[in-house]
């Protein structure tokens, strides 16, 4: 799997994902989560999806009776929660180092 | 005015088709849902919410190009589960572009281009008939204000020789190997920066080894006129072809590359090519 650089953005919607990491969630709903601009999502998730941390299904639904169009729905895969986690306890770690360096 | 629930204003949907029609074909749809259905949800009576909203997404456009086409998700396979390129497909295909791609535009950029445009056959013509001092190489200005495009001119011309000189040519391939190599391998910057000094410092004693063919005779056969590179070329060709999980851009974009190596030492068999090898080695 190639790597992927941690952005604090991206970093907002892997948190989000991993409060519950079974649940899935479109991109709007998703943006509220994670506190991000409503709109400025999808190159997260695209990037996400693209790496295999993301697997996206379109929902079932009858466009008319729901008179929206159908929504795509994101779910954390096996290997991306276990990424996801690698990667932000990683950013934790590089967070408290140079917190460290920066008292002295 | 507000708009119904359930449905866009005409400049929202206008504005939507635009940012679409700016995204890849193959993805324009899937995206098209995402926002739309995003606005709806947004409502009809928050105008400003949904323009705001319409900002971001233009706003992060470029980056959400560019994430489509590196993951590949710019042509869906039927069924929606894209075949993504493996690691090793994803690493050979950087070597290629990159190991061959900028010896081809430095080849083409320093010589046939600058051979044309300059008009050098001409100006050997001018001089035979009017003998003057005049050194035709001497058509890149250093001097002055000219000097910050050095560097430019360095790498230029070390591209070219990589690409007719066979050992260089494959040396620049392994150099850009190892660069591309350990980010996939999880090194660390500071082994990557000791990589490419190796690396470079390997690509200049095998360019002054190279000039110094008068005194290593068997060196003489190095610079081979684009057949390594002409290798590389079909190779890239062929792993176009054959790589799996590539988009058609991007597989598109090797043919190019392949067919560059190839043009480098076609064009160097003919006689206009190797008149502008002689200017060249001159």
């Amino acid at each position: 799997m190639a790597g992927l650089r941690m952005t604090t953005p991206r970093r907002l919607v892997l948190q989000a994902f991993l409060e519950d990491p079974e649940r899935e969630r479109y991109g709007l709903d998703l943006a509220h989560e994670a506190g991000l601009e409503p709109g400025t999502i999808y190159p997260i998730l695209v990037a996400l999806e693209g790496v295999g941390w993301l697997a996206s299904r379109e929902e079932d639904v009858d466009v008319h009776a729901e008179g929206r169009p159908r929504r795509r729905y994101y779910k954390l895969t096996a290997a991306g929660a276990s990424s996801a986690r690698k990667a932000l306890e990683a950013k934790r770690r590089g967070a408290a180092s140079n917190a460290r360096r920066l008292a002295w | 005015m507000v708009t119904p629930p359930g449905r866009l204003g005409r400049a929202e949907r206008a504005a939507v088709w635009v940012l679409c029609r700016l995204l890849p074909v193959g993805f324009r749809a899937r995206q098209r849902s995402e926002w739309t259905g995003d606005l709806i949800a947004i409502g009809g009576g928050a105008a400003i919410a949904r323009w705001r909203y319409l900002f971001a997404a233009a706003w992060t456009l470029p980056a959400l190009r560019a994430q489509v086409y590196r993951s590949g998700l710019d042509s869906p396979r039927p069924g929606g589960s894209a075949v993504r390129a493996s690691v090793a497909v994803e690493m050979i295909t950087k070597v290629l572009y990159v190991g061959l791609g900028l010896p081809v535009l430095s080849w083409f950029i320093a010589i046939p281009f600058r051979y044309v445009l300059l008009d050098i056959p001409g100006r050997f013509a001018h001089m035979q008939e009017n003998p003057r001092p005049f050194d035709p190489m001497d058509l890149w200005p250093v001097d002055g204000p000219f000097v910050v495009l050095i560097p430019l001119w360095v790498a230029l011309s070390l591209g070219a020789w990589a690409a007719l000189i066979g050992p260089l040519m494959s040396t620049f391939v392994a150099f850009v190997a190892t660069l591309v190599n350990p980010k996939y391998m999880g090194a660390s910057r500071f082994q990557r920066v000791v990589w490419a000094v190796l690396g470079a410092a390997l690509l200049m004693i095998i360019t002054v080894l190279t000039f110094l063919s008068d005194l290593v005779p068997v060196l003489r056969y190095a610079i081979d006129r684009g057949l390594s590179a002409g290798l590389y070329g079909c190779l890239t060709v062929l792993a176009a072809v054959a790589l799996r999980g590539l988009s058609r851009r991007r597989r598109m974009a090797l043919v190019l590359v392949g067919l560059g190596g190839i043009a480098v030492f076609v064009t160097h068999q003919t006689a206009v090519g190797e008149a502008m090898l002689s200017w060249y080695l001159d």
